[in-house]
């Protein structure tokens, strides 16, 4: 998370390259950050072909508007990019009826295909009946909620970084991200999916 | 202080925090000397760490296929060939202005001279020119080269520097509009479409730049 605060000597070079037009050094940026930003869109949207979309239109609107970047952490730039592709999908989505069983169905059960094994093992230890009860409990979170939870929890970025992220106050990501949690905690305990490993005793 | 509700449990918010390693010294020490003793908060503690678990451990998924953007057509285009437009048509617009000085110049050096038919009084005018001859023509080439060597050096001027340079010659009427015969002089003609075409150029160059900097 320490390469978050200020690029990478490599990665600013890509990017003085990019601001001049050279679309082969930015992609050695989209290489980089593809399975972060691929990653929130899917557990956004909750479908593979919409989080390709806006996957997409992220990086093609971060080239366009690379020379507006001025330094500080490139990631959470590029991540509010794809926040707001993503919270644009939603609105399109949102003007088209359907009710939120359908968008459970529709949207609920991610496939999620294979694992980027560069991730490591601590990330492999959920079953896959946990990881989908918890794919569809995301869905039921209002939008800057699951947005908050995605990319603190899930993608690991510090609550500074997502409140720039996310043009949010501190206090504002703390008790969304709290309230996220909480009720994930419920959706979760409902379904009997919430393993219990940490109870300290009293 | 550390947040608690009216039972003096912690709030969620608190525990939310205390697992991001965010709560500052106090609301650890109120934490760790109160959860040991304390069912309800206990079990919460240990829920939503829990749930914060398994969302660290969701597998990061890798994307179907590669998202590199292709480098044809959003290639900006070469920078060392690119020109912008405003500049060259400010160019233009200089090398317009550089040919209308200098054919003005010429007519005023009574070069297309032989086309006109003088009436009466445009005669008094135009035979003016002809009569100070050396010491008009010396002045008039003096005043054109250097001003058209200013034409060429500052592009950007706006269009009123070419006007200054035509009543900048010294003893001359204003002679554009002032023709002397019906016939109009090719050369006059000449100098009157490049001063437009060079006016002309300058706003299109004028308008380019906004555009560019608008968009």
């Amino acid at each position: 998370m320490t390469d978050a605060v200020d690029p990478s000597a490599a990665e600013g070079r890509a990017l003085e390259a990019a601001r001049r037009g050279d679309v082969a050094a930015f992609n050695q940026i989209v290489l980089t950050y593809q399975t972060v930003v691929y990653n929130v869109a899917l557990r956004t949207l909750g479908s593979p072909e919409d989080a390709a979309d806006v996957t997409q239109e992220t990086f093609v609107s971060a080239f366009r508007a690379v020379r507006e970047f001025r330094g500080g952490s490139f990631k959470a730039w590029l991540l509010r990019i794809a926040v707001n592709a993503c919270y644009d999908h939603l609105r399109r989505r949102q003007r088209r009826p359907a009710s939120s069983l359908d968008e459970l169905e529709e949207h609920g059960d991610v496939d999620v295909g294979e694992p980027d094994v560069k991730h490591g093992p601590e990330r492999s230890a959920l079953s896959a009946e946990t990881a989908r009860a918890i794919q569809e409990g995301l869905t039921t979170l209002p939008d800057e909620q699951r947005m908050l939870v995605l990319l603190c929890d899930v993608q690991g970025l510090s609550y500074e970084e997502a409140a720039e992220v996310t043009h949010a106050a501190l206090g504002t990501v703390k008790s969304r991200l709290s309230r996220a949690r909480a009720r994930l905690r419920d959706y979760l305990k409902d379904r009997g999916e919430l393993p219990v490993e940490f109870r300290r005793p009293t | 202080m550390p947040e608690k509700d009216h039972e003096g449990h912690a709030t969620s918010d608190l525990l939310a925090a205390y697992l991001d390693r965010r709560v500052d010294s106090a609301e650890a020490a109120f934490l760790e000397q109160h959860v040991p003793k304390c069912a309800t908060c206990a079990d919460d503690l240990a829920e939503l760490e829990s749930v914060r678990s398994v969302l660290r451990r969701l597998p990061q998924v890798r994307p179907p296929r590669s998202f590199v953007l292709p480098v044809e057509p959003l290639r900006r285009s070469d920078p060392t060939l690119f020109v912008p437009p405003d500049v060259w048509l400010r160019a233009a617009a200089a090398l317009a202005a550089l040919f209308f000085a200098m054919i003005l110049s010429l007519d005023m050096l009574g070069f297309g001279a032989e086309a006109a038919v003088p009436s009466n009084s445009a005669s008094v005018r135009a035979g003016a020119p002809a009569a100070i001859a050396p010491a008009a023509t010396k002045a008039a080439r003096g005043e054109a080269r250097p001003a058209s060597g200013d034409q060429a050096a500052r592009p950007a001027e706006s269009a009123d520097a070419t006007v200054s340079s035509l009543s900048a010659t010294p003893g001359e009427p204003i002679l554009v509009g002032t023709t002397p015969s019906p016939a109009i002089a090719p050369l006059r003609i000449a100098s009157i479409v490049t001063g437009a075409l060079a006016l002309a150029l300058l706003l299109g160059a004028f308008i380019a730049r906004r555009r560019s900097s608008a968009g």
